[in-house]
């Protein structure tokens, strides 16, 4: 980056010379009434709705400040301030752009932090792109897509086999505080480390110390090469948590339909993204509403507080091929006040989303981790979006586990359990126990067909409930030294059925795992 | 703006009837007159005094205006008056002239200049302005200094921003 000083000075020369020849023209309006971050503006007659306007020179070292004008009225429009906003008097002027918001989009913004107007916190430096895109855009359309049909691999075994989730779905991820919810998140960010998605979060209404924590997470597990975080934390005003999740959305939609090119020169045209949370920013949204003295409704939101998630989720699509094929997944978040998904935000986002996976806090305190619900959690989706090695060992896991749980309902009573019963509720626990993952440590899709494979035909019976842990991890390494060709030939055919004599090898395998090593 | 509201529609009222009537310049001056005198600040202080019953409020502003404006302006002032509304009278004239103005095709334009400038040169940005838009341009000259050079024009909530320091501003921001 050497810059010449002559060159520097010429351009100055050759701006300040061709300094006379503009005017601006714009569209003015007057304040007449600020608080609370909101702005009642006279005038501004030509303004459009969702309309960028600016206060100039009210910020920091004489900077503008962004306005966004939200009502328009016969005389006023109210304009909701996107910065600093006690320098702002009334009588001030108030300037409108005729654009709309837009936020850097493209390659640089790869592993950085930025906040919702798509400026850099990351204290990296200037992101160098002069690619924008408006944050707001209506979703593709019915032509433009294609079904569902390739996996997004969380790494998360009670996810990837259970509810399988795949590029262009919206799947849900619902629970109370505390419940592992971002943990689901941050495990699937970490499991795309060598694969071809970028991966986009967007923080909204969380603190700053756990934004911190989470970008030091994904920096230390090699996940912040393919991350960008979006972030309006709880000190940011309202408006910028509102529109959060539409700047990661428009950072999304760049990669789904130009794709970006990594540092190793490979283009990606998938993202999976994720807003954590949406419960967050219908608050936020709410707070903007009330301040504009919208009619409240249902819980205090406003009306259009459905249209404030559909048209945000809609936005996800996986293209066809004549569109290009790219895919943007998302993985909203909506956290649950005392498990009641009935309130009017969950049951909102649960009907616009192609299924949810449901966190419990009971599940979560009894060591079930992830704790997820699997009577509850649904991917509506379902199998399209599996490996054929997947759908074909997992496939009756479900419903078997199902039963397990009502088995082991009645088996509480304490009666005399026959022996098929007993055999039933044992292999349950099995399973149940193997559904438990330690977080940070995300499973490669073919260690998870072989370990489903070998507790669905009885190769755990023999394994101690409370070893199925250590039987997980001792296995994959075994696998992974002494025989990586198997797991290779899995990973290299998702749409190959397991052989015969694949499986007869694989049982080889783990009678030979199990004589070797003593739990 | 609730009186902006409200000043609407009571100038809509007067701009019909003066329309009809062929009064428009008599009610313009009569609106003028009638807010020269509620505005003085005594009788806007009698106005504004719960203490004073509104026969006498409207007592008093009869004895003021009675030979100074037309019978329907004073009537006009009595209404106000009497639904306590006098404080909207601003909002209402300038509502007026601004249906006026729409009427007649003109529109007002503040220009605003770092130093006073002469007649030719106020007829020629006049002539300008009025090539822009196409209507009938009253010019009012303001000076600040603050604009360093050049001009700014404001037609309506339309600023044509000429002006030395947004000049400045915007090079700062090129190369900062």
């Amino acid at each position: 980056m050497a810059v010449r000083a002559d060159e520097i000075s010429s351009l100055i020369k050759n701006q300040l010379q061709n300094l006379d020849t503009e005017t601006q023209r714009s569209e003015v309006g007057t304040v007449v009434e600020v608080g609370d971050g909101i702005a009642r503006v006279y005038g501004l007659s030509g303004v459009k709705a969702q309309e960028l306007v600016e206060f100039p020179g009210k910020g920091p070292n004489g900077t503008d400040v962004a306005g966004l004008a939200l009502n328009l009225e016969e005389d006023t429009v109210g304009v909701v301030i996107m910065g600093p906003y006690t320098t702002i008097q009334e009588g001030d002027m108030v300037r409108s752009t005729g654009r709309i918001i837009s936020v850097p989009v493209g390659a640089a913004l790869v592993g950085r932090v930025v906040n919702s107007l798509g400026e850099p916190i990351d204290g990296k430096g200037e992101i160098k792109t002069d690619k924008r895109r408006d944050i707001e855009r209506i979703a593709p359309g019915v032509i433009a897509r294609q079904p569902v049909d390739t996996p997004v691999q969380t790494g998360i075994m009670a996810i990837d086999a259970l509810f399988p989730i795949g590029r262009g779905q919206r799947e849900l991820i619902i629970g109370d505080r505390q419940t592992g919810k971002t943990a689901v998140a941050i495990d699937a960010f970490i499991n795309q480390k060598g694969g071809d998605l970028i991966c986009i979060y967007v923080a909204i209404g969380q603190k700053q110390s756990q934004v911190a924590q989470i970008v030091a997470t994904l920096e230390k597990y090699g996940a912040m090469e393919y991350t960008i975080v979006v972030m309006a934390g709880a000190s940011d005003p309202a408006p910028l948590r509102y529109i959060a999740p539409y700047a990661g959305c428009a950072m999304a939609e760049e990669i789904m339909e130009n794709g970006i090119t990594l540092a190793d020169g490979r283009l990606i045209k998938d993202a999976l993204i994720v807003y954590d949370d949406l419960t967050k920013q219908a608050q936020a949204y709410r707070e903007v509403s009330l301040l504009l003295r919208r009619p409240a409704g249902r819980e205090a939101y406003p009306g259009d507080v459905f249209y404030l998630h559909s048209r945000l989720l809609e936005r996800s699509a996986r293209l066809s091929a004549d569109f290009g094929g790219g895919s943007i997944t998302a993985l909203p978040i909506i956290e649950t006040q005392a498990n009641d998904v009935s309130a009017y935000i969950p049951t909102n986002v649960i009907s616009i989303t192609d299924g949810q996976i449901y966190l419990e806090s009971d599940l979560f305190n009894a060591g079930q981790r992830p704790a997820v619900n699997t009577g509850l959690s649904v991917s509506r989706v379902g199998s399209a979006a599996q490996t054929a090695p997947m759908k074909q060992v997992a496939g009756s896991m479900k419903s078997n586990l199902n039963q397990f749980r009502e088995l082991a309902a009645f088996a509480g009573f304490g009666s005399d359990l026959d022996k098929s019963t007993r055999a039933q509720l044992d292999r349950g626990q099995r399973i149940v126990e193997l559904l438990k993952q330690r977080q940070y440590q995300p499973l490669a899709v073919e260690k998870q067909d072989m370990l489903i494979y070998a507790a669905n035909n009885g190769f755990l019976d023999d394994v101690p409930t409370n070893k199925i842990a250590a039987f997980k991890t001792t296995f994959v390494e075994f696998m992974d030294t002494s025989h990586p060709e198997f797991g290779q030939s899995i990973r290299e055919n998702p749409k190959k059925k397991l052989s015969n004599e694949q499986l007869q090898t694989l049982q080889n395998y783990i009678k030979e795992f199990k004589q070797s090593r003593t739990l | 703006m609730a009186a902006g509201t409200a000043g609407r529609r009571y100038a809509q009222a007067i701009f019909e009837i003066a329309k009809s009537e062929n009064t428009i310049d008599t009610w313009g001056n009569d609106l003028a007159a009638i807010e020269q005198v509620m505005n003085a600040p005594k009788i806007h202080d009698f106005l504004e005094n719960p203490k004073h019953s509104r026969e006498e409020k409207q007592k008093i502003v009869t004895q003021f205006l009675e030979w100074k404006v037309q019978p329907v302006a004073l009537r006009l002032a009595l209404l106000l008056v009497s639904r306590e509304r006098q404080t909207y009278l601003s909002a209402i004239k300038r509502e007026f002239d601004a249906s006026v103005n729409k009427m007649r095709g003109i529109v007002v334009a503040t220009v605003t200049t770092a130093q006073p400038i002469d007649a030719p040169e106020t007829e020629r940005i006049r002539n300008q302005l009025a090539k822009m838009t196409g209507k009938e341009v009253r010019v009012e000259l303001q000076v600040n200094p603050a604009i360093i050079g050049g001009m700014v024009a404001r037609i309506g909530d339309t600023l044509i921003d000429g002006s030395v320091a947004t000049r400045l501003q915007n090079l700062r921001k090129q190369l900062v």
